[in-house]
C-alpha cells in the first residue's frame, strides 16, 4: 500500500483530508491521480472604478479541499473566484496557486473553471468540445473516456445544442476534467439547473472530486449545496469574509442529512441577519 | 396511409403551379397573336433561339466570359472585404482608423460611379472588374466585421482559460462564430456581383451575355433579348444555391439547422 504513496509530495501526505481520499482511491483500484494544489489569497482587494467590490480578502485553501464561497449575488464572490483563475488581477493584495504568484495572465496549466453556463463552442460536437484543452488522438481517446465518466459516451457526436442544460454543464465539466485538473473552480455552475438535475450534478461533481483529489472552490448562493460538497464553507458579505464554518461530516453525505441540515440553518441565518 | 403520401406530392408541385400556367398563358397568347412578337417573343421562340445559339458555341463563350468576371470580381472585392472585416473586428486600433471612412464609401452608390470608371479604365475589363469587386466589398466587409465583433465573448474568455493560442482562438473561436454572419455578406455580395455586372455589361461589353443582348436589341432580336436576361436569372440562382449549400455544410450546428439534424 505504501509503496502507492511514494510519489506523492511529503507535505501531502500529511494531510489527513488528502491520505484518507488517497485511501479510498486505492481501494478502488482507479490508478494514480493528480493531487489538489494550493490556493493562498493574501490581504486581496479589487475595485472597479470607485466601487470595492472585495476589501482585504484573506483565504488559504490547502491542497485537495473543498472550499464554498456563500454569499448575497453581488458580493464579490464571482469577482473572487475570478481572481483566483487569474482572469482578473487584484487591486491590492496577491493571490498565489500552488506557491507561484500570479501575475493576472490566465494559469492554463493546472485550473480549470466550470461557468455558470456551459459555454460550449456550439460549432463542435460534444466530444471536440471535450477536447478542446488539447489536441491528437490520444488527446481524444480520454476526451472520450472522461465523457463515459459523466455519463454522456453516447452523446459524443450530438451538437452542443440539442443537448438538456444538465447535459451541457456534465460535457463542461468533462472538458475541465480531461486535463486532470488540480484546481477547479466551480462559479456557480449549477444555478440554472432543475433541482433534481442540480442534486445528480452534486452527486457527480462529489464522485470525481473524491476520485482525483483535485482543490475545488464552488461559488455558490445555496446554502444547501455549499454544505453538501464542502470541508469549508466561507461566507462573503459586501466584500468581506464575515463567517467561515467547518463542516466535518463523512462523505459520501446522505440527502437530508439532520446534522447537515442544522449547519444549513445556522448559516441562513447568518445570511439573513437573525441571530440565534 | 395514401392520403399523407398524395399530400405530400402535392405540397412539391405546388410551387410551380403560377410559372407553369404563365408560360402556358404566355405562349398561348403569343401563339393567338395577342402579343406581338417584337415586344415579347413566345418561350418556345426563346427556346429556339437558346438551341441556335448553344448550337454556334456563342452562348457558352458568353456565359464563360460573364461568369468568369463575376468571379474575378467577387474574389477580388469579397477578398479584400473579407480581410478588412477581420482586421477591424479583431482589432480596436484599426477598426477606428478604418471604419467610419469605410462607412462613408459605403454611402456612395458604386453603379454612380459608372462614367468615372470609364474615363478611367476606358470599357476594358478592369473597369467591370472594379465595378463588381466595389461592389462585393461592402456586404462583406461590414458582415464579416458584424460577424467577428459579436462573437460571445465568453467563449473567447472560456478558450483562454482552456490553454488556446491565440491561433486556434481565432480559427476556433472567433471564425466559425462569425460564419453565419459572413454567410449571411456572402450571398448578398453574389447578388450584387450579378446586379453590378448585368449594368457594366449593358454599358459598355464587346462579349459576355450583356453584350450578346445588347448586340441582340440592335437588330431586334427579342428572343435573345429575353434569353440573356433568363441566363442572368439563372446564373443568379445557381450561385445563391452554391452559397445556401455552404450554409447547410458549415452551419449544421446552428440552430436554425438543426431540426433535420436531430436524431
Amino acid at each position: 500500500m505504501t509503496a502507492l504513496f511514494d510519489w506523492l509530495p511529503a507535505e501531502l501526505m500529511q494531510h489527513p483530508l488528502a491520505v484518507a481520499r488517497e485511501t479510498a482511491d486505492a481501494d478502488r483500484k482507479s490508478g494514480p491521480r493528480t493531487p489538489g494544489i494550493a490556493v493562498d489569497v493574501t490581504h486581496v482587494a479589487k475595485r472597479f472604478d470607485e466601487t470595492e467590490v472585495l476589501h482585504d480578502i484573506d483565504l488559504a485553501v490547502r491542497p485537495g479541499e473543498f472550499v464554498a464561497i456563500l454569499g448575497h449575488s453581488g458580493c464579490g464572490k464571482s469577482t473572487l473566484l475570478r481572481l483566483i483563475a487569474g482572469l482578473e488581477a487584484p487591486s491590492d493584495g496577491a493571490v498565489a496557486v500552488d506557491g507561484r504568484w500570479l501575475d493576472g495572465a490566465p494559469d492554463a496549466g493546472d485550473t480549470r473553471i466550470l461557468f455558470q453556463d456551459a459555454r460550449l463552442l456550439p460549432w463542435r460536437r460534444v466530444l471536440d468540445n471535450a477536447a478542446i484543452g488539447g489536441t491528437g488522438d490520444a488527446w481524444r481517446a480520454k476526451a472520450r473516456a472522461t465523457l463515459e465518466r459523466v455519463g454522456l459516451a453516447d452523446k459524443a457526436d450530438r451538437w452542443p445544442v440539442t443537448l438538456s442544460g444538465g447535459q451541457r454543464q456534465r460535457v463542461a465539466l468533462a472538458r475541465a476534467l480531461v486535463s486532470e485538473p488540480r484546481l477547479l473552480l466551480l462559479d456557480e455552475p449549477l444555478g440554472a439547473l432543475d433541482a433534481l438535475t442540480r442534486i445528480e450534478m452534486q452527486d457527480l461533481i462529489e464522485e470525481v472530486w473524491r476520485a482525483q483529489g483535485f482543490t475545488a472552490i464552488l461559488v455558490t448562493h445555496d446554502v444547501a449545496e455549499a454544505v453538501r460538497l464542502a470541508d469549508r464553507v466561507v461566507v462573503l458579505d459586501h466584500g468581506r469574509i464575515v463567517e467561515t464554518y467547518s463542516i466535518e461530516h463523512p462523505r459520501p453525505r446522505p440527502h437530508g442529512d439532520a446534522e447537515l441540515g442544522r449547519i444549513e440553518q445556522r448559516i441562513l441565518d447568518r445570511l439573513m441577519r437573525r441571530k440565534p | 396511409m395514401s392520403r399523407p403520401k398524395r399530400k405530400r406530392l402535392g405540397g412539391g408541385l405546388v410551387p410551380w403551379l403560377l410559372p407553369v400556367l404563365l408560360i402556358v398563358v404566355w405562349q398561348g397568347a403569343a401563339t393567338a397573336g395577342w402579343i406581338a412578337t417584337r415586344v415579347l417573343p413566345a418561350p418556345l421562340d426563346v427556346l429556339a433561339a437558346a438551341w441556335k445559339l448553344i448550337g454556334t458555341g456563342e452562348l457558352w463563350q458568353d456565359v464563360l466570359v460573364s461568369s468568369g468576371r463575376a468571379a474575378a470580381g467577387f474574389a477580388v472585392g469579397g477578398g479584400i472585404g473579407f480581410a478588412l472585416g477581420i482586421l477591424n473586428g479583431s482589432s480596436r486600433g484599426a477598426a477606428r482608423l478604418l471604419d467610419s471612412s469605410l462607412q462613408m464609401l459605403r454611402n456612395i452608390p458604386h453603379l454612380a460611379l459608372i462614367p468615372l470608371v470609364i474615363l478611367w479604365f476606358g470599357i476594358d475589363e478592369s473597369a467591370k472588374l472594379f465595378l463588381v469587386a466595389l461592389g462585393v466589398f461592402f456586404p462583406i466587409y461590414l458582415n464579416t466585421y458584424h460577424g467577428v465583433r459579436t462573437v460571445d465573448p465568453q467563449l473567447i474568455e472560456m478558450a483562454r482559460v482552456y490553454g488556446l493560442s491565440r491561433r486556434r482562438v481565432f480559427f476556433e473561436v472567433v471564425l466559425p462564430g462569425a460564419l453565419p454572419s459572413i454567410l449571411v455578406g456572402l450571398r448578398y455580395g453574389l447578388g450584387i456581383t450579378w446586379l453590378t455586372l448585368i449594368v457594366a455589361e449593358t454599358i459598355s461589353a464587346s462579349s459576355g451575355i450583356g453584350y450578346l443582348t445588347m448586340n441582340a436589341r440592335e437588330f431586334l432580336q427579342t428572343d435573345v433579348v429575353v434569353l440573356g436576361i433568363l441566363i442572368y436569372a439563372a446564373l443568379g440562382k445557381l450561385a445563391d444555391g452554391g452559397a445556401r449549400l455552404l450554409e447547410r455544410r458549415w452551419l449544421a450546428w446552428h440552430p436554425s439547422f438543426q431540426a433535420e439534424f436531430v436524431r
